[in-house]
């Protein structure tokens, strides 16, 4: 019959192809990897939230003038440095990283007063932690009671940046964590880390498979909707592999299980709801086309190049430019004044995983 | 005898009326003024050479260039003539530090019931930050001569948590909403400050502490009575920032002091 194709791949674009799509392509060209399902524009307000990795993509949407929430703002003047040694400035309320989708789950239903969570204050030398965040206050607090009243204080701000976006960005990074055998309460580091006593009858390991992540996701997506019914999210993985694993598999190996299970629920996700959008950061860094080069000598840790190309194809893809005049007056949320200027300098991101770097023997 | 040159903007004008009182007590200082009201005083610069005022600025609005003429006798002064120099109304960026009071209880020294709450080692951090941050850079690094002591902008007065106050200080407001006292988180941060500045060997000068009331900020009396640096006249009651001349006296009579007193043995 004429005008049937030969084949349903034929006529396809060349981004569908191997051949055109990677083999072809000059190096280190990020390619045609993303096309938004809905578009990011200049009015939206933003949360961001996740692993290490998001601290680089909540910096570079700032850089970009976009209206990034920050729930407990400092004063401009003050420095990236000490406000990031503090918490501060990283995401849009002072939670540290978020490396998995149950402590995300977790933190919003706690913020929204449907859960507490066992064990909550952490101790080291005489000093208190918020064992939800544990690296915020290097030092520590003077008691537990006041970390507790610190945490008040701080979900009241995740409560308030969260059912104001109009865009959750977050960034997957793990499927291992450490959790309360009891209660299953996870934590964001292993106790013992920075601060706590690791307990093997106290806390337990684990690893979320597929179905897990899916659920805790999904969960907090429909809780989150129900009290800002038009916030859509913006998905990704993080590209930087596990420091370490707890797993028994070889790091690499128990990396590519992780980065799998988190793909894969991105890909379920996305497939599902109109509302979420995947940017694929995680396949444009690790992508056969740049030869490594988007990794740090490390082969762990992004470059800055690499960091550039992802939020530039991001940016791009949306219209956005990457480092627009600070033309664009600074906002930042609640507190709308206090953030800086998009950084020149390889901005460190605050990674409390890479701790575990330490226990290496 | 001590040189002294008082250089500043409005704020100057209290430290005037106060030396007119003090000066008999201060035999061995020879206190000279330069001073220009906000917007003339903005056009000053500071040249390597030393030389400050209204310098190579032909374009300068001429009521700004009359100003400074009728108040100082010329346009520019050498600050090298003087052993020492003291920066009066300086902005030292207290609103910054207010700013976040208003948003921040602070562990054990600032509970005002704030929706967020802050721990002391992150506020002195933080403090450490815009303090340096606040200090001054430049030409004023290198004076080549003349110590420089910095007196900031006066802390508002007490009136400024009325009611009908300036909308621009609705920040002092909200970090003194219930009768407690921004003293000891503002101590941080001119503690703070003046660290900055004695790493960059320039003095500073607190809030003289008669000045202050009970919840850190200046005593109502001392707005009361206020004069304009360029006419003379009186700011108008709703004015919470300008001292007058009893407040010029007590902070003459602390810098002085201070000046004169002799460095403290490394």
């Amino acid at each position: 019959m004429s005008g049937t194709p030969a084949s349903p791949y034929s006529g396809l674009p060349p981004r569908a192809f191997w051949r055109s799509g990677v083999s072809e392509r000059a190096p280190l060209t990020p390619g045609d990897l993303y096309q938004p399902k809905f578009r990011v524009t200049g009015d939206m307000r933003i949360a961001t939230a996740g692993s290490c990795f998001a601290q680089h993509v909540g910096r570079a949407l700032r850089g970009a003038g976009l209206d990034v929430i920050d729930a407990e703002p400092l004063p401009a003047t003050v420095s990236d440095p000490t406000a990031q040694k503090f918490g501060y400035r990283l995401y849009s309320a002072r939670y540290g990283n978020i490396y998995t989708a149950r402590q995300l789950r977790q933190l919003f239903e706690e913020a929204t007063g449907r859960f507490e969570p066992a064990e909550p204050v952490w101790s080291r030398d005489g000093r208190f932690f918020d064992a939800q965040r544990p690296g915020v206050e290097p030092d520590g607090l003077d008691s537990a009671d006041l970390v507790l009243k610190h945490r008040e204080g701080h979900l009241a701000a995740v409560s308030k940046a969260f059912s104001s976006a109009d865009l959750f960005v977050f960034t997957f990074g793990l499927t291992e964590a450490w959790i309360h055998a009891r209660t299953g309460t996870v934590y964001p580091t292993a106790p013992g880390t920075i601060a706590g006593q690791f307990d093997p009858k106290a806390y337990s390991f684990k690893n979320y498979d597929a179905l897990e992540v899916l659920e805790d996701f999904e969960k907090f997506r429909a809780a989150l909707r129900k009290i800002n019914p038009n916030v859509r999210f913006m998905i990704t993985v993080s590209p930087v592999p596990l420091t370490a694993t707890a797993s028994g598999q070889h790091v690499e190996v128990a990396t590519c299980y992780s980065k799998s299970v988190l793909r894969a629920v991105c890909g379920m996700l996305t497939s599902r709801h109109d509302d979420i959008d995947y940017f694929p950061s995680y396949e444009l860094i690790t992508s056969l086309n740049s030869r490594g080069v988007y990794f740090e000598p490390n082969q762990r840790s992004v470059s800055q190049t690499g960091v550039n190309t992802a939020m530039a194809t991001f940016l791009g893809a949306h219209g956005l430019d990457a480092a627009p005049a600070a033309a664009r007056s600074r906002k930042s949320g609640p507190g709308r004044k206090g953030t800086k200027p998009a950084r020149t300098k390889r901005d460190e991101e605050v990674c409390e995983e890479a701790l575990l770097d330490a226990f290496a023997k | 005898m001590t040189r002294v040159l008082i250089l500043g903007n409005s704020h100057a004008g209290a430290l005037k009326l106060g030396w007119n009182e003090c000066r008999s007590e201060f035999s061995a200082m020879d206190v000279e003024f330069f001073a220009a009201p906000i917007g003339a005083f903005r056009l000053c610069t500071l040249k390597s050479s030393g030389r400050f005022g209204l310098i190579d600025r032909p374009d300068a609005d001429p009521r700004a260039r009359d100003q400074i003429r009728k108040l100082n006798g010329g346009l520019t002064v050498n600050l090298r003539e003087f052993d020492t120099v003291v920066r009066v109304g300086y902005q030292w960026k207290l609103g910054q530090v207010i700013d976040l009071l208003g948003r921040y209880n602070i562990d054990g020294i600032h509970e005002i019931g704030a929706p967020l709450r802050m721990s002391l080692a992150g506020f002195r951090s933080i403090c450490e930050d815009m303090a340096a941050e606040a200090a001054p850079n430049g030409h004023w690094l290198a004076l080549n001569g003349p110590k420089l002591w910095i007196v900031g902008l006066p802390i508002p007065s007490e009136t400024c948590l009325a009611a009908d106050a300036d909308p621009r200080l609705k920040a002092w407001k909200a970090a003194v909403p219930n009768g407690t006292s921004v003293g000891p988180a503002l101590g941080i941060y001119i503690d703070a400050f003046g660290r900055a500045l004695a790493d960059r060997g320039i003095g500073m000068l607190p809030p003289t502490e008669a000045t202050l009331g009970p919840l850190g900020l200046t005593r109502k009396k001392f707005t009361l009575g206020s004069r304009r640096l360029a006419s003379g006249q009186a700011h108008p009651e709703s004015d919470r920032s300008h001292m007058n001349a009893d407040y010029g006296v007590l902070v003459m009579r602390d810098l002085l002091s201070r000046i004169g007193a002799p460095a403290p043995v490394q």
